[in-house]
């Protein structure tokens, strides 16, 4: 039996098919990531031509049945094409990054609503601001890898418990730790780029214009952030859209 | 086992390798040449092999050609100031078809595609810019997709300060459709890049 499924959605990927059918993935806010068939989606005058495209956000309807990889779309309805970011080349590759890093950190049908609003909010943020939108990179990255269980201390020293004011990555655990204890680590993190990851972790998304970090904490940030997103999420260290990301920015 | 000899086996699976063609309709062609003279699939089979003998990448468009130069750039009567940019050979062939156009192309091969691993480094982007020192208009004709304009604003970007104009096709409402039938993100579209009347 197969039951209808309704919720909101982001388009993460697009496969096609065949000359007319696409195969869709979808990060659904009530069932988490899903792959749905939409047939006739590429006819040109198909209702759902050029809806089914990353990063949109729509309503989707889709019959599921269960033990099937792929579900059948039934109805979508246009929420937002963050239509700024096709006229802009760095924020249109920022998105794709975006993106892909979601596609990568969650599993099939894991719902996590928390990460739906972040991605949502993120691209909505990346769409409108007029300031530096790399903030928006760095906080999606950061609260991703909070929402995922891997939160950085950024306080405290998780191997002696002092505060701290250097900070090295160590690559083997994984954690932050201050530099008393791992004095040999090669990413280092100064003051100023502690600092700016506090605000990024305590600011709303909103308030992200209100951030100014010096280019050269935004580098340190930049590799900490990815670097970190690599040791913990499985995958990650494969991004094909970071390649196009970093040569837009050059 | 399907009982077909193994010569028939063959041919279907070969032809079962074409986009667009299933097992049966391999089947259904694989009779047909059966059934064909023997100089017919003669005639067949040399066609194709001096498909792949003479048929080759324009030297300086990307389009296909039978020497060095594709028929289009060969043609002294076509508008050199004039480039169109587009994805694949294909597309060529379609603007050929509508017949308005008289200028040169510019096949990039594809297009940037970051989820796919496709970078700008992947395209025929460095020898479009080597075309444009005579050239005053050059035409965006990448598809209507996240993908197309990303590539469109890439190639705009790297051309920027170059004396000539930039174009890219109008997108909207298809010509004959009804307003109620259009979907939103066309509509969005279209109404985005409205013009003057």
């Amino acid at each position: 039996m197969s039951a209808p499924h309704t919720s909101q959605a982001v388009v993460l990927r697009t496969i096609e098919y065949s000359d007319t059918s696409l195969i869709v993935r979808l990060f659904t806010e009530t069932y988490g990531k899903v792959t749905v068939m939409a047939r006739g989606a590429r006819r040109p005058k198909h209702a759902l031509h050029g809806v089914l495209s990353v990063p949109h956000r729509l309503a989707v309807d889709y019959r599921h049945k269960d033990g099937r990889d792929i579900q059948t779309l039934v109805g979508v309805e246009l929420a937002d094409s963050y239509a700024a970011l096709a006229g802009d080349l760095a924020r249109s590759a920022a998105a794709w990054l975006l993106v892909e890093m979601l596609d990568r950190a969650v599993q099939v049908a894991d719902p996590l609503p928390l990460l739906f609003r972040l991605i949502t909010a993120s691209l909505e943020q990346l769409n409108t601001t007029s300031g530096d939108f790399t903030t928006v990179v760095h906080f999606y990255q950061l609260h991703l890898a909070r929402q995922l269980g891997y939160a950085p201390q950024l306080e405290k020293c998780p191997r002696c418990g002092r505060q701290v004011q250097t900070a090295v990555l160590d690559h083997l655990g994984g954690d932050l730790v201050c530099v008393r204890c791992l004095p040999s680590g090669s990413l280092r993190l100064g003051r100023a780029a502690l600092s700016y990851l506090r605000d990024l972790a305590a600011t709303h998304i909103s308030e992200l214009d209100s951030l100014h970090p010096a280019s050269g904490v935004r580098r340190e940030v930049d590799q900490f952030l990815l670097k970190y997103l690599f040791i913990h999420v499985d995958g990650m260290d494969k991004l094909r859209s970071l390649k196009f990301w970093r040569q837009v920015r050059k | 086992m399907n009982g077909l000899p193994p010569s028939l086996n063959r041919i279907v699976t070969e032809l079962s390798r074409f986009p667009g063609i299933g097992k049966k309709t391999a089947q259904r062609l694989a009779f047909h040449l059966l059934d064909t003279s023997r100089e017919s699939v003669e005639e067949l089979a040399e066609a194709l092999l001096s498909l792949k003998a003479n048929v080759r990448e324009c030297r300086r468009c990307h389009h296909i050609a039978e020497g060095e130069l594709c028929a289009i750039c060969s043609d002294t009567r076509r508008d050199s100031a004039t480039i169109c940019v587009v994805e694949r050979v294909l597309d060529v062939l379609i603007f050929e078809r509508m017949g308005e156009y008289k200028g040169l192309y510019h096949v990039l091969g594809g297009v940037i595609s970051p989820l796919d691993g496709i970078t700008p480094d992947d395209l025929h982007i460095s020898d479009l810019i080597e075309r444009l020192a005579d050239v005053k208009e050059m035409i965006i004709a990448t598809h209507p997709s996240m993908e197309g304009d990303t590539t469109a604003l890439f190639i705009a970007q790297q051309v920027q300060g170059l004396p000539l104009k930039i174009t890219r096709l109008a997108r909207g409402i298809p010509m004959g459709t009804n307003l109620e039938f259009t979907n939103e993100a066309t509509l969005a579209s279209a109404f985005t890049a409205r013009v003057d009347l």
